[in-house]
């Protein structure tokens, strides 16, 4: 089985004065909203389809230079801190 | 290379933002009148006693500004009226702001805030609830507002926005009917862990009636107020010792038109609540066009010779250019009353000599604006 994510209802993604933000609609979080780094952003847009962490390394390694392992280590720390955040839809799929 | 999300507190992304936006003239926050009647009659109302039925605006109308809004880089929205819990399209109006991402705030008298509505708000929380409050018994906010029972209902309210930790803070206009109520108000707050602040500027109705400026406090009393709010105006001192004052010939010194701007129900856009004037229209303008006519206004300078210029207490100023333009017409006029608050309170603070403004003996120059006719009659200059 492998695990798939997509950002879920939660959040909206808002880009203003330089700023990639997500903006949380609901309460349960400790402030209303977020900032990312541009590669967050750019994670968070592919995000709109369920994606695996191989799919999202894959991505940035096509669109920055970096390695394999750091690209698939920063998707890892990327998706635990959504997933903190309740910002994350999983499930497991066979592949 | 990261893409994590940095822990940077949500007042340092905000200033961060804030200091982008004064740079680049992005409109961070919009004032929306969606509504400009209310369900209160007070007697220093400005805007919904000259208000008709249909001075609502419809969430299709509300849509159009949303969607302009957005692209122009808007991140805050402060819904107001009139009373915007009256407003039959309200959550939904709300609902699709929320949805696309706007920080939500809301102006209201709480007086309809009964459980639905804070069990709606409780789900779909704004960043906050600014309550107008009018008095602490049934009979002052009678004598205020015109409505029986009223204290009993907002205090209600407060309750149940405070069992859902949904945040907010209390203001008060202080005027005649009211200033004996302000500093037991801010106690009040105070108690219920919230913020308390108060305006000591009563402006005119929108169309020009001058019986609310008869509510307005004449100079000494509003900085015998201040004084008592804050023993040795310390709040003034701390405030006044944070920024250098340069005197400068730019009428507009704040946000309002740079990353600010305020909308009525007909789209009419202004620099803020306070101004009036409309300067352009959202719902048949492009942004870019409206956008650019109100960045032509606050770039407005004073004519020569204007006190204001060369005013060195212009931060700590009891009015500003869209309180000026209210009663004097032009938000480059002069209204002597807001110059004597400010020379007062500068005295108190032991930063002027006299505490009274050159304007008194030297007289206003004949080119600048005043207010005239019973708007001038209206305000107490220097009467106690």
């Amino acid at each position: 089985m492998t695990a798939e994510f997509k950002r879920g209802d939660r959040f909206v993604y808002r880009h203003i004065a330089g700023e990639h933000l997500l903006v949380a609609l609901h309460q349960d979080r400790v402030a209303p909203l977020f900032t990312f780094s541009p590669t967050g952003a750019s994670l968070w847009r592919e995000l709109g389809e369920w994606s695996s962490v191989e799919r999202l390394t894959e991505h940035l390694v096509n669109r920055y230079d970096v390695s394999r392992e750091d690209a698939a280590r920063d998707v890892m720390a990327f998706l635990e801190q959504l997933s903190s955040l309740n910002a994350l839809e999983t499930r497991e799929v066979t592949p | 290379m990261t893409c994590v999300i940095p822990s940077i507190p949500v007042d340092t992304l905000r200033d961060r933002m804030g200091s982008r936006a004064m740079a680049e003239r992005i409109p961070l926050w919009a004032h929306i009148e969606i509504i400009a009647t209310c369900n209160f009659k007070c007697q220093h109302c400005y805007i919904a006693p000259c208000a008709e039925r249909q001075d609502v605006m419809s969430p299709a109308n509300a849509r159009i500004l949303f969607d302009k809004l957005e692209r122009a880089g808007t991140l805050s929205l402060l819904l107001t009226g009139g009373e915007v819990l009256t407003h039959k399209n309200f959550k939904e109006i709300y609902l699709d702001a929320k949805r696309r991402g706007f920080l939500l705030y809301v102006n209201t008298n709480a007086y309809l805030l009964g459980e639905r509505w804070a069990d709606f708000f409780a789900e779909w929380p704004p960043e906050y609830f600014s309550i107008s409050l009018y008095g602490l018994s049934n009979e002052r906010y009678q004598e205020v507002t015109g409505i029986p029972n009223s204290f009993t209902k907002v205090c209600k309210a407060l309750d149940l926005l405070a069992e859902r930790g949904l945040t907010y803070g209390l203001k008060c206009p202080a005027m005649s009917i009211t200033v004996d109520e302000i500093p037991a108000m801010h106690e009040f707050a105070k108690a219920r862990g919230t913020k308390f602040r108060y305006d000591p500027i009563i402006n005119p109705q929108e169309k020009g009636d001058v019986s609310p400026l008869h509510l307005q406090l004449a100079p000494k009393d509003v900085v015998d107020l201040e004084e008592r709010m804050s023993p040795g105006m310390k709040e003034f001192k701390d405030f006044y010792g944070r920024y250098t004052h340069e005197p400068t010939n730019q009428v507009y010194r704040c946000g309002g038109g740079r990353i600010v701007m305020a909308i009525n129900v007909h789209g009419g856009v202004s620099t803020c609540l306070s101004s009036r004037q409309a300067v352009g229209n959202l719902f048949e303008q492009p942004f870019e066009e409206v956008w650019e006519m109100i960045g032509g206004k606050v770039t407005k300078k004073f004519p020569d010779g204007h006190p204001c210029a060369s005013c060195r207490f212009r931060l700590m100023c009891a009015g500003c250019p869209a309180t000026v333009e209210q009663v004097a017409g032009l938000p480059e006029g002069y209204v002597q009353q807001y110059c004597a608050i400010t020379h007062l309170r500068a005295h108190r603070m032991g930063i002027h000599p006299t505490g009274v403004p050159r304007t008194v003996t030297e007289g206003i120059p004949a080119h600048v604006r005043t207010p005239v006719g019973a708007t001038a009659r209206a305000l107490p200059v220097l009467v106690s």
